[in-house]
């Protein structure tokens, strides 16, 4: 139960860029792959956003290696489920298993939705490795939600590792108390068992949850008066030029696919 | 009005404790669940943060049940995640009223964005929101002043909000994975069937928690 969200730091390129012009990396990436569904060019889209994050970001896919991985079976799931349902006319059935047949075209899609997806949360990925959670909350304070609420992101993220070593330490207490399924090697009872720990994680931080909210008061956190940060967000040159080669990203995207037709996968 | 127990807990009002079950959980009739304090609005810092670690409690069990259902059917639908995320959502919006439903209901899309747990997670905004939202105008219709809910109030609840919450994962499904509409029928009542039975836990937890004392506090 190790926690995905990793911000791997550094001094790269992606690392010193303002979270909003980074997430308009992340907009652009999307309208590529949202509008496209020739497999080529999702796969170009896929390789490109490793590429971005080793170049550009310093992190090497060795590093997120097993983010890679958890793709494969949603990959696989959509381009069975496509090829086995999806035959437009023209489609020819490529692979036969008893009566079930997966047609080329319907497995070609699948694979262009499965390596969308893909790359969807790969791109959010290089987001939260190259983004510490401080600058989340800056970064939404910034475009205009109230600091009571964008706080909490940041809050939320500092805090997620904590609430799993909870959880992870209320396990191994059962387990020593032997309980039988927290420990099994059998995948199904280890997950039956995780509703009777949840209780404990609710009950525990909600007890904690009202000196959090002392203290925070004590802070000022809520007060109607404009906040200053020591540490605050600026928009620089690079940032601006991100800015400027993502809407050209996604000018030229949208223009190539609305207006040329080209990325359209046809049977 | 309710009274704290020896334990610290909250023992329902006097005059429907002939239909409380309090004790251990799930009972045999799942009675009702004791009386609190219940706001549509608060705005209390302390209610904030106790809606916010409710939240994160929520992601920590999204992150394990999100990833099992990437494992197991692509994540196509969050399948366990919809049966578990009543446990928190409804918790959320019945006893923090609606910021606590909010707060509950977005803070763990952020973290599943980020965290690229599940294919689905930027419509669990949406899919979080519908559920939980609804839930609290819900209580709101049917809570009063004195008295706890019932089962069959909450469950009713559930019932008719959980097909909102799948409304937005048929959206991706038709318009991201190009499903064809009888496979997007099969999801739709697959994860309307996993969310409903989520009530059987949702519904012993939040009564757990309210006989634990931590949500007067």
């Amino acid at each position: 139960m190790q926690s995905l969200f990793q911000f791997s730091g550094g001094d790269s390129f992606l690392h010193r860029v303002d979270p909003r012009a980074k997430f308009l990396v992340v907009l652009a990436v999307l309208s590529f792959v949202l509008l496209f569904e020739d497999p080529v060019f999702l796969a170009t889209a896929f390789v490109t956003v490793i590429a971005i994050i080793w170049v550009l970001g310093g992190i090497p896919p060795t590093e997120y290696f097993t983010l890679l991985l958890a793709f494969t079976p949603l990959i696989l799931a959509v381009a069975l489920i496509q090829g086995l349902t999806y035959r437009p006319p023209g489609a020819e059935i490529v692979v036969a298993l008893g009566p079930a047949g997966f047609s080329d075209y319907g497995l070609l899609l699948g694979l262009s939705i499965g390596l969308r997806l893909a790359t969807m949360g790969l791109t959010f990925m290089m987001f939260s490795m190259t983004t510490t959670p401080k600058d989340v909350g800056l970064g939404l304070n910034k475009v205009g939600i109230p600091f009571k609420y964008a706080y909490l992101a940041t809050f939320g993220l500092r805090f997620l590792p904590l609430m799993q070593e909870d959880l992870r330490t209320i396990q191994n207490a059962r387990a020593v108390r032997g309980d039988p399924d927290v420990g099994s090697k059998n995948l199904f009872r280890r997950f039956k068992s995780l509703p009777m720990s949840f209780f404990p994680l609710a009950a525990n931080s909600l007890r904690q949850s009202s000196e959090t909210a002392k203290a925070l008061e004590l802070r000022g956190y809520g007060a109607d008066i404009e906040r200053t940060t020591v540490y605050d967000l600026s928009l620089e040159a690079r940032d601006y030029a991100t800015t400027v080669v993502c809407l050209a990203v996604i000018g030229i995207v949208v223009y190539a696919r609305v207006v040329l037709g080209i990325g359209l996968l046809t049977p | 009005m309710s009274q704290p127990t020896e334990s610290g807990g909250i023992q329902a009002s006097s005059h429907n404790t002939g239909k409380a079950a309090p004790g251990p959980l799930p009972d045999k009739y799942y009675g009702q669940l004791p009386d609190w304090e219940f706001n549509l609005w608060p705005s209390r810092t302390a209610v904030i943060m106790a809606a916010l670690f409710l939240a994160l409690g929520f992601t920590v069990n999204m992150q394990i049940t999100e990833r099992i259902d990437t494992i197991m059917w692509g994540g196509i639908s969050p399948l366990w995640g919809l049966f578990f995320f009543a446990l928190w959502n409804a918790s959320g919006a019945m006893f923090f009223g609606l910021p606590g439903a909010l707060i509950v209901a977005n803070v763990n899309p952020i973290v599943a964005n980020l965290t690229a747990t599940n294919p689905l997670a930027p419509v669990f905004f949406a899919t979080n929101s519908l559920y939980a939202v609804p839930m609290a105008f819900w209580t709101w219709y049917f809570k009063e002043e004195g008295e706890g809910l019932t089962f069959f109030q909450v469950a009713s609840a559930h019932v008719l909000s959980i097909p909102l919450a799948v409304v937005p994962l048929a959206f991706v499904w038709i318009f991201v994975l190009q499903l064809t509409p009888p496979v997007v029928a099969m999801w739709f009542a697959a994860s309307c069937i996993a969310g409903w039975l989520g009530i059987l836990i949702a519904y012993p937890f939040a009564k757990k928690l309210l006989a634990s004392g931590v949500i007067q506090q």
